[in-house]
């Protein structure tokens, strides 16, 4: 009896030392993981989130100059700010709504076509995936010259030779500048290719010899082998491109800094960031909120999609 | 049949070649425009064929600027090549095979920042870093490399490891290894083609990150190559002055280090791509 608690007790302070160990040793693997989570995430969404509620605060005089409250959400929606702000909301919207869709079925297309068992895949997966590698920087100094608004750009060149007048592209005060932006952004479809190659990788052949024996033709497999089983990565890339296409900053901003002429290139983000290098750190800290609960809707809406999506291995 | 099959593999190829026209197209205008004279670049219908051949629009583009902005691209290039995959294998492997409290909830924590838009913590961040006195060094580009990787490189490497069979976990534990030895001496070497991956994408990165140097650096000497190149060209006051065909020349230099990259690496980039947690 005296021998058995013993025992109990030794193997007791053993696994407690054991879960001690583990204990620590987790947690010095975690550190670097845990002080960037506070330092870089936490506590900025924190800060941000303060500053939020401070009109116009300038991110360094105190914050007892400025009034606290809703100011800085009421200010987006009243006043010449919410033009700008409604302006943003419509050009990021109506393009996310129309390019999102539009990439994916067109990434798809692309994928299809090199799913193949074609000589050279590789060199042309390569070519399709160049534009993805590249900094957004070359972007705007190429296509700054292509769609340059200049008679001497390339488009205007060509425009000029078969007779039609020239045009402003990204320069213009009108919605052309997006469309010319959404015609840029075809480049970059290859991203997305990548990731169907995969998926299409995925599926069994023997489905598809089975499908043909039974003499279904290209587009009944296509529509009922390929798509259903594709649902994962059609999943995966709707929540990673509407997240992605609704945060344009950078790509914009390298070709017209300040959102374009009478603002035609304001997408969301780079009226956030223009707000910030004004200084508006609680407004931009403002709309940057509001763009985290739009993102924060739109995942969950999306998530109730994961119920119609195929995993391999579930039944 | 086979007339059939040879014909759709006709039709394939003349739509992969077509698609490689469109994808190529600005490449091609680059090179091209990049060995014109500042002069005929600025002249209405020039086309994209040069009169005069003007290689010395590269020597100008490799001016003692480009080389400073590369130089400082090269530091902050390893800092996440070496920092994002071993933060990221570190914690992975924490959270996939050792057990301690709170793991969950860190974990969870984690996958939420995926959610963020960056411009959210980005804003106070630049000021942590203003605070700091950072804004007049490297360190804002380089230091958080070494905090954390980014979720969905720690969520690769986790799906790696578990990925692997478990008898070799077990043989060392009876030979008397500790936690340590086995992530060291046997998990490690094992999970080389995911950190190779995550470092490669690091460096993707790096390279073209646009928004972190505008924003947290404000020495012009210590910027990285795509504001500085930013800068130099997009900000000057007359067409002649912004030199488009040095434009050209640059865009085809620092086009180059990537594809060289994707080239030696395509592979594990390829293959990653299954492993990103398409299975959730």
């Amino acid at each position: 009896m005296n021998k058995n608690t013993k025992y109990k007790d030794i193997l007791k302070t053993g696994k407690t030392l054991a879960a001690l160990k583990s204990n620590i040793t987790g947690y010095l693997l975690i550190l670097p993981l845990l002080i960037g989570l506070i330092i870089f995430t936490i506590y900025p969404l924190l800060l941000s989130l303060y500053n939020s509620f401070y009109l116009d605060y300038d991110g360094f005089n105190n914050y007892s100059e400025f009034e606290f409250g809703f100011g800085n959400y009421i200010k987006a929606f009243s006043g010449y700010e919410s033009k700008l702000f409604f302006k943003s909301v419509g050009i990021t919207f109506s393009y996310a709504v129309i390019m999102v869709p539009l990439g994916l079925v067109l990434s798809f297309a692309v994928a299809l076509f090199l799913n193949q068992k074609i000589r050279g895949m590789v060199v042309f997966r390569l070519i399709y995936y160049i534009p993805c590698l590249i900094p957004s920087i070359v972007n705007a100094i190429v296509f700054g010259y292509i769609f340059n608004s200049e008679d001497y750009g390339l488009m205007n060149t060509f425009f000029a030779s078969i007779g039609i007048p020239a045009r402003e592209f990204f320069y213009s005060a009108s919605s052309e500048a997006v469309v010319t932006f959404a015609v840029m952004s075809l480049f970059g479809v290859g991203g997305a290719m990548l990731i169907w190659l995969a998926g299409l990788k995925s599926i069994p052949q023997s489905y598809y010899e089975a499908a043909t024996l039974e003499g279904s033709g290209y587009f009944t497999q296509l529509f009922k082998i390929t798509v259903p089983l594709c649902t994962p990565y059609i999943f995966y890339q709707l929540i990673t491109s509407v997240i992605g296409t609704i945060q344009i900053c950078d790509q914009v901003y390298v070709l017209t800094s300040e959102g374009g002429r009478d603002y035609s290139l304001l997408f969301y983000g780079v009226y956030i960031y223009r707000e910030f290098q004004r200084n508006n750190f609680g407004y931009s800290a403002a709309l940057a909120y509001m763009l985290f609960i739009v993102i924060a809707i739109l995942s969950a809406i999306l998530f109730r999609f994961n119920k119609y999506v195929y995993y391999e291995g579930d039944n | 049949m086979h007339g059939k099959k040879l014909a759709l593999k006709i039709t394939s190829y003349c739509f992969l070649c077509l698609f490689s026209l469109f994808f190529l197209f600005p490449f091609v205008v680059m090179f091209l425009r990049s060995f014109f004279t500042a002069t005929e670049s600025l002249a209405i219908g020039s086309g994209l064929i040069p009169k005069v051949f003007y290689p010395k629009s590269y020597l100008d583009a490799l001016d003692p600027d480009f080389l400073k902005y590369t130089g400082n691209t090269v530091i902050v290039i390893i800092a996440n090549v070496v920092g994002k995959p071993l933060t990221a294998a570190m914690a992975a492997y924490a959270f996939v095979k050792v057990r301690f409290k709170g793991r969950k909830l860190i974990f969870y924590t984690a996958m939420c920042t995926i959610m963020l838009p960056a411009i959210l913590t980005m804003i106070p961040v630049y000021k942590i870093f203003v605070d700091l006195g950072w804004n007049n060094t490297l360190l804002p580009l380089t230091v958080p490399a070494f905090f954390g990787g980014g979720f969905l490189n720690i969520f690769l490497t986790m799906q790696f490891i578990r990925s692997l069979p478990k008898d070799m976990d077990e043989a060392a534990i009876i030979d008397g290894a500790n936690i340590l030895q086995l992530m060291f001496r046997i998990t490690f070497p094992l999970i080389m083609p995911v950190i190779v991956l995550v470092a490669v994408q690091s460096f993707f990165g790096a390279w073209n990150d646009f928004m972190g140097p505008l924003t947290y650096i404000t020495d012009e000497r210590l910027l990285t190559i795509p504001v500085g190149i930013y800068n130099k060209f997009f900000t000057a006051v007359s067409p002649l002055e912004a030199q488009p065909n040095v434009q050209m020349a640059t865009g085809v230099i620092i086009m180059i280090p990537p594809i060289i990259i994707f080239c030696l690496f395509q592979k594990q980039l390829v293959d990653g791509v299954t492993f990103t947690g398409l299975k959730a």
